[in-house]
């Protein structure tokens, strides 16, 4: 008994003198929320900027150290040829440690992108800290350590403020895609696909956006802003695409959640606002004799949101008839999206992927070749449109104005 | 042997968690690509098959353990040294695993502790269990039972709610035909985890209904090979066949993307403590698989009184057992595809054989043994 | 005093040979001898054994006139029922009509005479030695000695005050009896067969302590109980030897299976509704003399979850008033390491805006955090015990200025983070819902040693200590029954009370792990939902 318990006070002693060998006390991190990539000066360094945290000047309400004057985040520059390089030099300027497990956002500058990121992106991967939800992000015509250094107006962490902005305007515009860290990767090691990463640009001078004070103003001088979706090849950025091609984009990703099309009327342009609520994408591929071939079907559901001209919108031939304009320009927009990227010569939608599984064995020999073939590639698109509701108003009062003109 | 009962609920419940255990860690049966589930159903069903052979021998035995009938059918001479090899056998085994386990630990949260320290305390709790008694083990195997069952099934749903399982990353199926996955069956899902059941011919003397075990072991087997089988399925649709394969730790990984509604995220918690029970009862099932074969062989009345030096033994094989993670992998594969064939599949066919000719000669007992001896 | 060693001596030796007799001692020794014939002798010896206690009364009086006998009533001033002995004991003595019969009667005669005739009292025993007479008076009844005849008369007179019956003070229930226990183990007797009125309610009394004679008394239900457990609390009470019980507590700590455990394996409850219920459900109440609570064995790990109002509720809202009673046991357990493990080891575990929060109060924090939590539990330990020490009227005072006064003046000086507070509270109202007192005691001592391993080792720690408590759990056994049942050994038809309480009607066998005879507690006809289901047509019927 009496040695049991000798054991046991060894045991617990073991414990507590051991020290903490991985305890890492909360006050002594540095939270890491944003990562900026940029290029180097020479060929294998880049240049790493860690954005991090000033918990007690994010949070309001703490007692007594509610610090206002402390900007909210504090970013830190280094170079190095890999990450942990560059971080554990960061620890001569940094008075804590960092800690990337909280990272929200990868931001690479665009000069870094278009010289390709493949090497740089292992030891990311590799990293227990940093995890596969971050988000990859191209600096638009900037490096990211500009963009990195902005305060947002909204939300005190620049982070989370350009990770809101990809979400909303995922789920709202439709005109960015939530790709994360892990996307990139399957996309590089894919030879059926080619990675693409939505894109960040910044209006107003960058310089004024490095103060408290423009968060402080109404209308702030320097503002981020979602900015198209950049493709990739062999781990190089080759070209932008903006506004519809975006659009598109999405729709073939099976990401659109809702967006907003403006459709004719009475001869006139982009007359009928029409919202859609509800996509589905689904991509067939086939080989035939030899030759891929991708059928994409898209059903959507939609309701208007706006009317600028005189419908009836209570009869089911007006519904019918907005609902194949609705087609048509859905189609166009995916079509755009399909050209600019064979254009450049890059398969961002997967489709070799979805011959692959159409038909392994054809696969085999058409990957030799893919981003040739993928620029010659037909693609058919099939849109159905279905258009559910008229909002909350049946008729337009245009129309009634309408009428009582013609019964004076 | 002690007097333990143990009943086949709880046999059935030390099987499942010791076949989830350290396979759930790996990327299991990743040589399939995409099919790696398949490849573990099919493991599943080799094992079964194997599993047959321990039981007709355990009904032939049905009181002794395998390294006693090793000898009774083998001969002594014969059969010693080779039970002295299966002690062994049992001692590496859960060797690997803490180490499996202490290198996964290292890597992902403990990267500044001594492994040494992780792994006494692994084994710290192992022996302070097992010092209770082997009955006190498999009732703790049942409560632990149903919580692993409860964090698997929140898991897996966790995954499917969150919207990131993309079906189209199984597809293509049987893109290369069955080879691959027949490969990957031999090289691995057959033997590791499901062959490895042969610790519980060890264990199989202690259950206190000897007519439910074949119930029990083919219910457990099939429940986690079905288990670990959709569980692999999840790990490729999320994180595709290509980052399962190359990744340390896919199941990690895989619920490390989860978030829902930006509050449920970051679950490795859950990850975690499920490997962490999962593998303490599996390296607990080695450890005292080794004990009852180290008892049996020295004649020492008792067990308990081995239970501290095996698992100082254990302790220190752990850590010399491989230098680096490189080498404790490379390792891994000979032991995947040597060590473990020959003592899950090719000794117990030979004491099949050797029991029918025993059972053809008339079972004569001790005489039988100058015919053994002749072979 | 002397007198009294000598007996005790004699009967440590005497009583492992008759473990069977309730009484100890049957061997003649010094405390056997008999009276005297002659009271003034006995009087005297009286006076001189007891150290001529004043609290001790000898009333002396004489009885018929030709000659006059001589009688003294012996009794204790402070355990008697005074009205009771002046009008059934002293009165009938002395004014009773029939005195006349008495002339010229013996000693024996007397003796016959108050025995059948004079004394209104319902229990009136012969007492022939020293010993009987002593425990006689001690007990608090009165002995009557006769001149010249060497037996006395014992009337039972017993009485004096007892706190009444009054609410339960730490098992309260809403709907539930709001009867408790006193410290009179007739009353508690009393208590339980007014719930329980069936001949098969079976008592047997016990004294134990050497010196205190404590009267213990054991309650089981004939035909329902093993009679494995019934022998087993036997052996267990008859083999306690030592010289005072003064609570149920004590007895409790004789008992029980394993005493290195922090996990009560003896259940005490202040409730006679619950002791019934468990006298039905096959265990043993032992009910010790002066103290309010009544020990039930077994005890298993999940009767400690179970409160009275349990079964006065709607099985539904009693079934999740369960879990969450499971689920504060388990933040009281596991709430401040689960929290330092996180802010000190898997910080990529906190979601981000948590995390950040997290990081803002606890800057300039001093402290690390398992030093913050160690000092915020201990200080709140301090407090409870306070609150509980203290006259009732400064307790509340006490919890005032601890809880408010001195957290919020901690948390602005920077001393310790808000959250601390936020954890160490839930930590606190979480223990109290346990309905358990012992349980959440046990919780509370378990609660440090897991802090120090999340700050070693975080959860990896954390992990195995569950697993070694639970492997502990397990390895219990209260009376020879697995503590952790019906979890482990894993007992389905069990399930139905355990975890959840499924509705009543469903609850048609006592608790399995315990009972292996006599298991069915209730006609499948009994109850209207089962009766729905007989008076179905025959083609629907589902049973047999």
């Amino acid at each position: 008994m009496r040695s049991r318990s000798l054991l046991m006070i060894l045991c617990m002693a073991l414990l507590l003198l051991t020290g903490c060998w991985n305890n890492r006390e909360l006050g002594t991190l540095a939270i890491v929320t944003a990562i900026g990539l940029d290029k180097g000066k020479n060929q294998n360094e880049h240049v790493f900027s860690f954005q991090v945290v000033n918990p007690s000047a994010v949070i309001s309400g703490t007692v007594g150290q509610g610090d206002e004057n402390m900007g909210p985040v504090t970013v830190y520059t280094e170079t190095g040829e890999t990450l942990f390089e560059a971080a554990r030099k960061a620890s001569q300027k940094a008075p804590r440690r960092l800690f990337f497990s909280h990272v929200r956002y990868i931001m690479i500058g665009e000069q870094l992108a278009r010289q390709g990121i493949n090497g740089v992106l292992d030891s990311f991967e590799r990293s227990n800290e940093i995890r596969l939800t971050a988000r990859l992000v191209i600096a638009k015509g900037r490096t990211a350590q500009e963009v990195l250094a902005i305060v947002t107006p909204m939300e005190k962490i620049p982070a989370t403020a350009g990770v809101g902005a990809l979400e909303f305007s995922e789920e709202l515009w439709g005109e960015s895609i939530k790709i994360e860290f892990d996307d990139v990767i399957r996309a590089i090691g894919n030879p059926g696909r080619e990675p693409m990463i939505s894109a960040v640009e910044l209006l107003g001078n960058p310089r004024a956006g490095q103060r408290v004070e423009n968060i402080q103003l109404t209308k702030p001088d320097v503002i981020e802003k979602i900015g198209g979706i950049g493709a990739f090849r062999t781990g190089k950025l080759v070209g932008w695409l903006e506004g519809e091609q975006a659009r598109g984009v999405n729709w073939l990703h099976g990401s659109l959640k809702s967006s907003v099309l403006m459709v004719d009327c009475d001869g006139k342009k982009d007359q009928v606002g029409i919202e859609i609520t509800r996509s589905k994408t689904d991509i067939q591929g086939k080989v035939v004799q030899g030759k891929p071939q991708i059928t994409v079907t898209i059903t959507e559901e939609a309701s208007i949101a706006d009317v600028k001209c005189a419908i009836h919108l209570s009869s089911p031939a007006v519904i019918y008839e907005l609902a194949n304009k609705l087609e048509d320009k859905t189609m166009l927009q995916i079509m755009s999206a399909v050209k600019a990227a064979q254009q450049y010569k890059t398969d961002i939608f997967g489709f070799g992927e979805v011959i692959r599984r159409a038909d392994p064995k054809a696969w085999g020999h058409l990957k030799l070749d893919w981003p040739d073939r993928f620029s010659q590639l037909p693609v058919e698109v099939k849109v159905k449109a279905f258009i559910r509701q008229p909002g909350m108003i049946t008729e337009p009062y245009l129309l009634k104005r309408d009428k009582k003109v013609r019964n004076e | 042997m002690e007097k333990i009962r143990i009943s086949p609920r709880q046999l059935f419940c030390l099987i499942v968690l010791f076949e989830l255990g350290s396979s759930l860690v790996i990327p299991l049966g990743a040589d399939a690509g995409q099919d790696a589930w398949l490849a573990i159903l099919a493991g599943l069903i080799a094992g079964l098959l194997i599993f047959q052979v321990y039981l007709y021998l355990y009904r032939q035995y049905p009181a002794i353990p395998l390294t006693g009938y090793i000898r009774k059918i083998l001969g002594n001479v014969l059969g010693w040294p080779i039970s002295l090899l299966y002690v062994a056998f049992f001692i590496y085994g859960s060797a690997r695993i803490t180490r499996d386990i202490g290198d996964l630990l290292f890597n992902s949260v403990y990267d500044e502790t001594p492994l040494f320290l992780l792994h006494f305390l692994m084994l710290a709790a192992i022996t302070y269990v097992l010092h209770k008694g082997f009955e006190v083990l498999a009732r703790t195997g049942e409560v632990f039972f149903g919580i692993v069952m409860i964090l698997v099934c929140v898991g897996i749903l966790l995954v499917i709610f969150s919207g990131i399982v993309q079906f189209t990353l199984l597809q293509p199926v049987l893109e290369n035909g069955w080879e691959p996955i027949f490969q990957a069956v031999v090289s691995q899902t057959y033997t590791f985890p499901f062959g490895q059941i042969i610790c519980f011919a060890m264990i199989l003397p202690y259950l206190a209904k000897p007519g439910r075990a074949r119930r029990a072991g083919m219910t457990g087997l099939i429940v986690s090979g079905i288990i670990l089988s959709l569980i692999t399925a999840l790990e490729i649709s999320v994180l595709g066949a290509d980052l399962v394969q190359r990744s340390t730790f896919p199941l990690l990984i895989t619920l490390s993307k989860v978030d829902i509604a930006n509050f449920l995220q970051r679950l490795d918690a859950l990850v975690v403590f499920t490997l962490i029970i999962v593998n303490f009862f599996k390296i607990s099932i080695f450890y005292y698989s080794a004990v009852i074969g180290a008892a049996d062989l020295f004649k020492v009345d008792k067990l308990r009184s081995l239970i501290l030096p095996i698992g100082v033994i254990i302790l220190f094989s752990s850590m010399n057992i491989a230098g680096s993670h490189a080498e404790h992998s490379v390792e891994g594969d000979f032991y995947l595809k040597y060590t473990l064939e020959l003592f899950v599949t090719v000794i117990p066919l030979f004491l099949l054989v050797g029991s029918f000719i025993r059972r053809l000669l008339g079972n004569r007992g001790e005489s039988g043994f100058s015919t053994e001896q002749q072979r | 005093m002397k007198f009294i060693r000598k007996f005790t001596q004699k009967t440590r030796t005497s009583s492992n040979r008759n473990r069977d007799e309730n009484h100890q001692g049957s061997a003649i020794d010094d405390g056997h001898r008999p009276l005297d014939t002659d009271l003034d002798i006995n009087i005297k010896r009286f006076r001189e054994e007891t150290g001529n206690s004043p609290d001790l009364k000898v009333r002396q009086f004489e009885l018929g006139s030709n000659p006059q006998i001589r009688v003294a009533a012996i009794y204790n001033e402070g355990l008697v029922d005074q009205p009771q002995l002046n009008e059934f004991v002293i009165q009938p003595l002395m004014l009773s009509k029939d005195r006349g019969r008495l002339s010229e009667a013996s000693g024996e005669q007397v003796f016959h005479f108050l025995r059948n005739h004079a004394l209104p009292v319902g229990e009136v025993d012969t007492v022939e030695n020293w010993n009987e007479v002593m425990n006689t008076v001690m007990d608090g009844n009165t002995i009557i000695f006769i001149d010249h005849f060497p037996v006395a008369i014992g009337c039972n007179t017993s009485g004096g005050e007892w706190r009444g019956i009054e609410k339960p003070t730490t098992e309260l229930s809403i709907r539930g009896p709001k009867d408790s226990f006193n410290e009179s183990i007739s009353t508690n007797i009393s208590l339980i067969r007014r719930r329980i009125k069936s001949p098969n309610l079976w008592l047997e009394m016990y004294r134990i302590g050497e010196i205190t004679h404590t009267d213990v008394a054991i309650m089981y239900m004939n035909g329902i109980v093993s009679d494995q457990i019934v022998e087993e609390v036997r052996q267990r009470l008859t083999g306690i030897k030592v010289d005072g019980i003064l609570q149920a507590g004590n007895i409790e700590q004789l008992i029980e299976d394993q005493t290195m455990t922090p996990f009560p394996t003896v259940y005490n409850t202040e409730r006679p509704d619950l002791v019934s219920r468990y006298l039905l459900d096959g265990r043993v109440a032992i009910i010790v003399d002066g103290t309010p609570f009544v020990l039930l064995v077994p005890a298993l790990f999940t009767q400690f979850f179970v409160a009275s109002d349990d079964y006065a509720q709607r099985y539904d809202i009693s079934s999740f008033i369960r879990l969450l009673r499971y689920a504060s046991f388990l933040i009281s357990l596991l709430g401040p390491s689960i929290y330092i493990a996180a802010i000190t080891f898997h910080q990529e575990m906190i979601p981000t805006p948590l995390l950040f929060s997290l990081a803002a109060t606890r800057e300039g924090v001093p402290f690390p955090a398992l030093v913050e939590a160690l000092l915020m539990e201990l200080s709140f330990e301090i407090l409870r015990e306070a609150g509980i020490r203290m006259p009732r009227a400064v307790g509340q005072a006490v919890s005032i200025v601890g809880a408010l006064v001195l957290g919020q003046a901690a948390v602005q000086a920077g001393i310790v983070s808000p959250a601390m507070v936020i954890v160490v509270s839930i930590t606190g109202i979480a223990s109290f819902s346990t309905p358990a007192y012992n349980l959440a005691v046990s919780a509370r001592l378990i609660r440090f040693v897991l802090m120090i391993l999340a700050a070693t080792f975080g959860f990896y720690t954390l992990t195995l200590a569950m697993i070694v408590l639970v492997a502990h759990l397990s390895s219990l056994r209260s009376f020879g029954i697995p503590y952790l049942s019906p979890y482990a050994p894993f007992q389905m038809d069990d399930q139905k009370d355990a975890l959840v309480r499924l509705p009543l009607w469903m609850l048609a066998t006592r608790t399995k792990a315990i009972n292996k005879k006599n298991i069915k507690k209730m006609e499948p006809s009994g109850h209207s939902m089962l009766k729905k289901q007989n008076n179905r047509p025959e083609g629907e019927r589902h049973e047999e």
